[in-house]
């Protein structure tokens, strides 16, 4: 089946892509943020990936912010080179154009920031995109031309007219100055040399994608897109206690829609890790026949059968102390089933991020208010994961938000019964071999979670039910064996990836 | 779940919003059986909109209220159970359209121009008040005059003034860039190095100077060894904010050299131990602070520290203003004291009308319409800021004439006020990042002053200049960025 290719354009297929099939594999990871200068998450997935394959020669390039993040993993062999790219950073020198190349410019750039502001010029987007990308490529200094006083002048001109939407919202000369920051930020990935052989895999939707896109469009190099968390989604939900006026808000966000845009359309191959993810990428423009939703999957070695519960009913959880897990519904969850059964206790696993003190103070100050010292415990940072899991008769899971949560399927595989929140990939995780609540309701998770602690039978019932469902769909033997299998498919013949009939099938996941 | 990076270094947004109104009626259900079923409330659209409402009314497109609506834990199911659509897309959809666009405001952010004027008239006196060391020293500075006529030991006095004021200057900017990075332990290892050299150049400079131009030395080249040690101690005192320090430390010389000016003791050497003692209270308060400073914290900065070039304009900006402070006071073969001393004594009033000036810029960045009714507005603030300040000047010039010298000297007035004005509109360019305009228009100013033009003629024509660079330059909205 072959799949539309909308800006392939007339750039030639190098020939070195078709060479490449002979030696080794070549795949450029694309991360923003992530492995390997994080913990957990996307970087724990990464260094799944790259570990599975070590005949596969893996390049990683890392959006990152400073540019001076030390790597946390340890990287094997077959990670032949490590480059970063920083958002921050020195502001990249060079000097803007004059004359007629800046009003050349500045047309283009005009054009960009109809498509970024009126839903009418959205198919501007990604030709102006590309322009602006070929200009940084070929000598220009983006990052200069974008902080010119032209440039801001066309901006203000432009979402002042009063046909935009913009102009309602009265948009000032900061709100300008700000918008252009945030823009000339955002496209500084653009001006990275993009890789030009073997397939670029962006781990992430977002600015990682940007390399992906230009490597397709100047090389063409195949592009895989996988996506755990939405990062569009993520990008509303943050900007909205943005300390930014609408007008800046619109425009960035317009970017950021427009970017998911045309990542879901210039993909060969999207990799959504839940189908519930997939909704967006519909949504966004993506064409369902090259969306393959691609599970996380642990080693069912490193998580085996936990053995005999605790003495005393206890529940664990384990993650980092971040506010979208929302600890808050599990503790107070918690304290409506302490009422019921006194002896029960709370144990979470898991380290405080940098900057999220504050919302550990919260959870210490409700512990205290609900009268739970003693019966709560925060056990910090644990290396052997596992340990967490055993340590709980039921394994709990409170987020607002997930992609396909690596501590949900890892307690899973170790035989322990689940209460979880109805987010992301969770209710396809867990099909019906754990209790699903909606999310933000304590005394929905407290009734799950007394129920489990009162019924020993049931409780080992669903774990068994649970580790069998790991060995069965979330292998990390599959998870790796199906990336391989994408990965020569689109070295070999790019396009001819998209399989509907290649997209798993999940019994019990409740519809 | 990936924690994506911002795009600005410091801006943290939490993907969690403020908590949004609950639905009236309980929703719960409990396991993954129980989930189907369930009536329509009465009116969904409306319960919707009371509930997510909000969020539609700022939005910026559908797709941000179905992030809400997945955020707040409603799923598909419960979209289609609770508001009978399809999905939260559909929901979405609907809200968007049907909810007219709200434009909350983001909390003001108040300026950070609206400095108290104490602060800065404190500062122009800690500026001017160690130029009553002079009459306190000049019972030791006695001696031939120095070649060219001028008072004996004035070649030197003024040459090592002149590098400590540029070096000084110099060092002040870079001791601040590490400040503004949050860079304590960096900016304590800048200042103390900084100012250690600072004085072995102002010390080895009056020696050369003093070797050239004086038959004898005598005390001068001690008095500048001070001189050069106290201006390093009082950079760091006024970098790190602690004016009052400083003006503590000044305390006995200030007071010993008013007691002469005004003729209550007589000017004799037994008095200047009252230098020492200001030298080493000042020395002593400067230890004190850079060992507070050593004490606070070092955060990496996502901004590296430009190179020295960068702080370069900067030491030339201040040798040239040196130059032509003090050129107003070398008149040919005698010392005129009063224009400097009105000059250093209005510096605090420009630093605080420095501040009002783009205090005004920060609100007409918030409020103007245009670019170019921002350029209008740039200039009437810029004509308005340098008004005051030659108000300021003039008074403070006509007062200290008529104190120090016991003459009004109108016809020296208008040569100050040109001078004033190309000053301040130097130091305004170069407060918004354009110090090299400032260094490359004071500093053949200040070599003209050195060959001799005439006060008047080099303050005009630096001032004109100035000032028509100033408001081309300034009015652009991208240097106030």
């Amino acid at each position: 089946m072959s799949v539309a290719r909308p800006h392939r354009g007339n750039s030639p297929m190098p020939e070195g892509a078709h060479a490449m099939m002979n030696g080794p594999v070549e795949v450029t990871l694309l991360t923003e943020g992530t492995y390997p200068y994080v913990h957990g998450g996307v970087s724990v997935w990464c260094d799944q990936l790259v570990q599975g394959m070590p005949d596969v020669r893996f390049h990683v390039l890392g959006i990152t912010g400073s540019g001076h993040e030390p790597h946390v993993w340890e990287l094997p062999p077959q990670v032949v080179s490590v480059s970063s790219a920083p958002l921050w950073g020195r502001t990249p020198g060079g000097t803007a154009p004059r004359g007629r190349g800046l009003r050349r410019f500045l047309a283009g750039y005009e054009r960009f920031l109809l498509a970024l502001l009126d839903s009418d010029f959205e198919h501007y987007f990604a030709d102006e995109l590309y322009e602006l990308a070929e200009f940084a490529l070929t000598g220009g200094s983006l990052t200069a031309a974008l902080r010119s006083e032209g440039a801001l002048r066309s901006l203000q001109a432009l979402w002042t007219r009063p046909y935009m939407a913009t102009h309602a919202a009265r948009p000032t000369l900061q709100d300008a100055l700000q918008a252009t920051d945030l823009l000339e930020h955002a496209l500084r990935p653009l001006a990275l040399q993009p890789p030009s052989r073997g397939v670029a895999h962006a781990v992430t939707g977002g600015l990682a994608v940007l390399p992906g896109l230009t490597a397709r469009r100047f090389h063409g190099v195949p592009l895989l897109l996988s996506e755990h968390g939405i990062y569009l989604r993520e990008r509303y939900l943050s900007y909205r206690t943005a300390p930014y006026r609408w007008p800046v808000k619109a425009l960035i966000l317009g970017f950021f829609r427009l970017l998911a845009t045309e990542g879901y359309r210039g993909a060969d191959v999207i990799t959504p890790c839940n189908r519930y993810n997939r909704r967006w990428e519909e949504r966004g423009g993506c064409d369902p026949e090259r969306i393959r939703t691609i599970y996380n999957g642990v080693d069912p070695d490193l998580f085996p059968y936990a053995g005999p519960e605790p003495e005393t009913p206890t529940l664990t959880w384990a993650g980092r102390i971040d506010p979208i897990k929302d600890l808050e519904t599990l503790i107070r969850a918690f304290a409506l089933v302490r009422v019921e059964l006194p002896d029960a206790r709370l144990r979470l696993f898991g380290g405080v991020p940098a900057g999220g003190e504050a919302y550990r103070e919260q959870l210490d100050r409700l512990v205290v208010e609900l009268g739970l010292t003693g019966s709560v415990t925060f056990e910090g940072r644990i290396d052997t994961v596992r340990h967490a899991y055993a340590a709980g008769s039921v394994v709990m899971l409170s987020s607002i938000s997930e992609g396909f949560p690596f501590s949900l399927i890892e307690a899973m595989a170790c035989g322990r019964a689940t209460v979880s929140t109805d987010v992301g990939g969770v209710r396809e995780a867990v099909g019906d071999t754990g209790l699903v609540v909606p999310p933000r309701e304590p005394e929905a998770m407290a009734r799950a979670t007394l129920g489990l602690l009162r019924e020993p039978a049931r409780r080992a019932a669903l774990g068994g039910a649970a580790r069998e469902r790991v060995l069965d769909q979330f292998t990390l033997e599959r998870t790796v064996a199906t990336f391989r299998s994408l990965y020569r498919a689109l070295l070999e013949e790019p396009g001819a990836t998209s399989a509907s009939a290649m997209e798993p099938t999940l019994v019990g996941c409740g519809g | 779940m990936s924690a994506n990076l911002e795009l600005l270094p410091g801006l943290r947004l939490s993907p969690l919003g403020p908590p949004l109104p609950r639905p009236a009626r309980e929703t719960g259900t409990g396991s993954a059986a129980a989930d189907g079923g369930g009536a329509l409330p009465d009116d969904p659209a409306r319960e919707a909109a009371a509930r997510f409402g909000g969020i539609a009314a700022a939005a910026v497109h559908p797709f941000e209220v179905a992030a809400a609506i997945e955020a707040e834990g409603v799923t598909d199911r419960q979209v289609q159970r609770e508001y009978g659509r399809l999905d939260a897309f559909e929901l979405a959809e609907e809200l968007y359209a049907e909810t007219p666009r709200d434009y909350p405001e983001p909390e003001q952010t108040p300026s950070p121009w609206n400095a108290p004027l104490s602060a800065s008239l404190l500062r122009g006196l800690v500026y001017a008040l160690p130029g009553l060391a002079f009459p306190l020293g000049r019972p030791i500075l006695t001696g031939p005059a120095d070649r060219g006529g001028l008072p004996h030991g004035t070649i030197a006095l003024a040459t090592s003034l002149l590098l400590c004021w540029a070096w000084n200057q110099g060092l002040a900017h870079r001791a601040h860039l590490w400040l503004g990075r949050g860079g304590q332990l960096s900016a304590e290892r800048c200042l103390r190095r900084g100012a250690v050299a600072g004085a072995v150049l102002g010390t080895s400079g009056a020696l050369l100077a003093g070797l050239l131009s004086a038959r004898h030395l005598g005390n001068v080249l001690i008095f500048c060894a001070g001189q050069s040690v106290y201006m390093g101690a009082s950079c760091v005192l006024l970098v790190l904010g602690r004016e009052s320090a400083l003006l503590g430390a000044l305390a006995p010389a200030a007071i010993g050299g008013a007691a002469v000016l005004l003729g209550l003791v007589p000017a004799i050497p037994e008095l200047s131990p009252l230098l020492l003692c200001t030298l080493l209270l000042a020395l002593g308060q400067a230890a004190r602070a850079l060992r507070s400073c050593r004490g606070g914290s070092e955060t990496v900065a996502e901004d590296p520290v430009p190179g020295l070039g960068g702080s370069l304009p900067h030491a030339l900006f201040g040798l040239a203003t040196a130059l032509l402070t003090l050129g107003t006071a070398l008149r040919g073969r005698h010392v005129e004291v009063a224009p400097t001393v009105a000059l250093t004594l209005s510096m605090g009033p420009a630093e605080w009308l420095l501040y009002g000036y783009r205090s005004r810029i920060h609100h007409a960045l918030r409020t103007a319409a245009s670019a170019r009714s921002f350029a209008l507005r740039s200039v009437h603030s810029l004509l308005l800021g340098l008004g005051t300040y030659l108000g300021i000047l003039a008074a403070l010039g006509a007062v200290l004439g008529i104190v120090l010298a016991g003459i009004s000297f109108g016809p020296q007035l208008a040569g100050l006020l040109l001078l004033g004005a190309a000053v301040w509109t130097a130091l305004l360019l170069q407060a918004i990042g354009s110090a090299w305009l400032s260094a490359g228009i004071c500093a053949p100013a200040a070599a003209a002053t050195l060959a001799g033009v005439g006060m008047t003629l080099v303050g005009g024509i630096a001032a004109a200049v100035l000032l028509l660079v100033a408001c081309g330059t300034l009015g652009r909205v991208t240097v106030h960025r």
